[in-house]
């Protein structure tokens, strides 16, 4: 699985990514919107993972844009706040969550038609 | 302008979460990065120990006391954070701002349009309700509006009750209105808004401030009531 990781709190994208990894994942990670576009201009990823509050905006921002140049990427909006909503993903995920559930609910999500 | 005295114990609680709620965001950030990386070499631990780690009991037992510790921070921090608002919440909006329009009216130059009919129930604690428009009206206040109009509408927006705070302060949509700290007034936290906006985020609903004619109009957007 292809995994966009974008965090701007470098311990979180720095250690999820890790964690991905060592599952056997491919992982980009981006620190900002503004990185994460440039990541999805050269790659086709299974999985979009956002933090909600990022420097330059907030996570929800990026998924009509990621609906509509890469389709076929699933979205997952994760936050370390309760009421951060879904803001229109496949998937909402809390940081707080045990890693390992949360690969293995980003690998439900890759393989789901 | 003076909080009524029966909202005072509800406001200041929930300035206290408001003013705590970066601190709580981040350090939920910290304590994932710590989960993770403990995950990480907890796995790697399993797999293939490297000789220290595996002649060393402790080095097990200090995995224990991260993860116990890690569940310990979470449920600190989840007992202090606030209650869910109840899914069965429900208030007449056309009373609440009614009765506070009448607690703080006389000093704050409130007047308050009904609509004709009955308007539906919005989903949302009453109390809570009038904190979130003190909340409004006081930050009209502050930025020297001499006329406050609510206006309650009944058929919004999609189905959705609106409530409208206008006031002609001369402050318009300052795009810092909703930065945490920011204030014109001296003595003052600068969260009130903050506070409205969580109570109305809270309950499916939005807070927006738009420029009005010599002042600033404060839409509360709120979801019906299911009956």
């Amino acid at each position: 699985m292809k995994v966009l990781l974008v965090d701007d709190n470098d311990g979180f994208r720095v250690s999820m990514g890790a964690v991905l990894e060592d599952a056997g994942h491919s992982v980009a990670e981006a620190a900002s919107l503004g990185a994460a576009r440039v990541c999805l201009e050269h790659v086709a990823f299974d999985v979009a993972v956002l933090d909600f509050h990022l420097g330059d905006g907030v996570g929800p921002e990026l998924v009509p844009e990621i609906r509509r140049r890469r389709p076929g990427t699933r979205v997952v909006l994760m936050s370390g706040s309760a009421d951060s909503g879904g803001g229109g993903a496949d998937l909402t995920i809390a940081k707080g969550d045990d890693p390992f559930t949360i690969v293995q609910r980003l690998e439900e999500l890759a393989r789901r038609p | 302008l003076r909080i009524p005295s029966r909202l005072q114990a509800l406001r200041d609680r929930l300035l206290i979460d408001e003013a705590l709620s970066p601190l709580r965001h981040d350090l939920r950030n910290k304590l994932a990065s710590v989960r993770n990386a403990a995950f990480y070499l907890k796995r790697k631990h399993d797999v293939a120990p490297p000789p220290d780690w595996s002649a060393d009991p402790r080095v097990a037992q200090m995995f224990d006391v991260i993860k116990g510790e890690l569940v310990a921070a979470e449920a600190l921090m989840a007992r202090q954070a606030p209650p869910a608002p109840s899914e069965a919440a429900s208030a007449d909006v056309a009373v609440v701002a009614a009765a506070l329009c009448e607690e703080i009216g006389r000093v704050a130059g409130v007047m308050l349009v009904l609509p004709r009919a009955a308007a539906p129930r919005a989903r949302i604690d009453g109390d809570e309700l009038a904190v979130a428009l003190y909340c409004v009206v006081e930050n009209a206040v502050d930025a020297g509006a001499r006329t406050i109009t609510v206006t309650v509408e009944g058929n919004g927006q999609d189905g959705q009750i609106v409530v409208d705070v206008i006031d002609d302060g001369g402050g318009g949509a300052d795009a810092r209105a909703f930065e945490p700290g920011f204030t014109t007034r001296e003595a003052r936290l600068g969260l009130g808004l903050n506070v409205a906006r969580r109570i109305v985020q809270r309950a499916d609903g939005a807070l927006t401030l738009t420029a009005a004619p010599g002042g600033t109009r404060a839409r509360l957007c709120l979801p019906e009531a299911t009956a």
